[in-house]
């Protein structure tokens, strides 16, 4: 695929999704038990033994790769991690929205946290985004390591 | 040095894992690392066991929970033991919503109230605690439970999964 050449687009882009991610891992960090349980409201069948382990590591992986998306420090796979969990949270979300379930999302993002149309179409935009900083293959402000 | 693009997500991975089940092992009720809902303890009748047998082990059971466990969740439990709990005065909590309450529920059980009121209601936090809803899919008594024990740190949770109907079927005291 032909890469994305605006590179200061992407840089904003990478920008807002660092502090995004680094910002929603804050209150998963403090209360994971909570987050555990928003984990598992999301009903997603044979998973449910996972929950803890996910809401354990996962807030710490958004904050490690929203840090590293702002720091331009371990690119190549922050960007791919961002873009995996990016795919991740429109797929939750998707299927539990259309499941009819108007629980609590668990998005940590800031404004109304609860499942709606409006929280698909913001990780629509989030994956978008996501989507474009992971195929630039030329990153504004790169520091280590430089691509292989 | 460089390093390949899968090496820094393993990298991250990693780093990730480690804090993340580090912190948790420095939480007050940090959480197993898989998760699993207990399973319902229950004392079933033996064949040919006398009801006063059956009644002994119950309570034999019943006091094993409230002195010599410390669990880490919430623990499931029957009818027969629940009924048990209730007549030692352990508190019952009723996770249900207000006009279901109102509509009926276990004697003496009080209505869940908003969050930060919980904890001044009931400061002793090692006293046990029975939460129920309305059986079946119903998760809010767990839910509940949970929210006792790893928010607010009770040590003794149980969840009663037969909920309201099994207790108003069973003819146990109600109002």
């Amino acid at each position: 695929m032909a890469s994305i050449s605006n590179k200061w687009m992407v840089l904003i882009f990478r920008l807002f999704l660092g502090v995004l991610l680094m910002y929603s891992s804050f209150d998963k960090i403090k209360d994971p038990g909570e987050f555990a349980s928003v984990i598992r409201l999301y009903d997603i069948p044979f998973i449910d033994f996972l929950s803890n382990i996910v809401a354990l590591v996962m807030p710490w992986l958004e904050l490690f790769i929203g840090a590293c998306l702002i720091m331009g420090i371990f690119l190549d796979g922050a960007v791919f991690i961002t873009f995996g969990l990016m795919s991740l949270f429109f797929v939750a979300v998707l299927q539990a929205v259309i499941r009819g379930n108007t629980g609590d999302c668990g998005c940590g993002t800031p404004g109304e946290d609860l499942l709606s149309w409006t929280k698909v179409l913001e990780n629509t935009l989030f994956l978008f985004m996501a989507f474009v900083v992971w195929r630039s293959d030329n990153h504004l402000f790169k520091f280590y390591p430089k691509s292989v | 040095m460089t390093l390949s693009p899968r090496a820094q997500v393993i990298s991250i991975i990693i780093v990730s894992s480690i804090f993340g089940v580090g912190y948790n092992a420095t939480i007050p009720h940090s959480l197993p690392l898989i998760y699993y809902k207990e399973k319902i303890e229950s004392v079933v009748q033996k064949k040919g066991e006398s009801q006063q047998d059956l009644n002994f082990r119950i309570k034999e059971q019943v006091n094993i929970f409230l002195n010599d466990t410390i669990p880490d969740a919430p623990i499931g439990i029957d009818l027969a033991i629940t009924k048990e709990m209730y007549d030692q005065g352990i508190l019952f909590i009723d996770a249900r919503d207000e006009e279901e309450y109102a509509e009926g529920h276990i004697k003496g059980a009080i209505l869940a109230p908003s969050t930060p009121e919980l904890v001044q209601l009931f400061p002793d936090r090692s006293s046990a605690i029975v939460t129920y809803c309305s059986g079946g899919d119903c998760d809010v008594s767990q839910e509940l439970a949970e929210q006792l024990m790893y928010d607010w740190d009770y040590e003794l949770i149980f969840v009663f999964w037969g909920g309201w109907p099994e207790w108003k079927t069973a003819g146990y005291p109600a109002e």
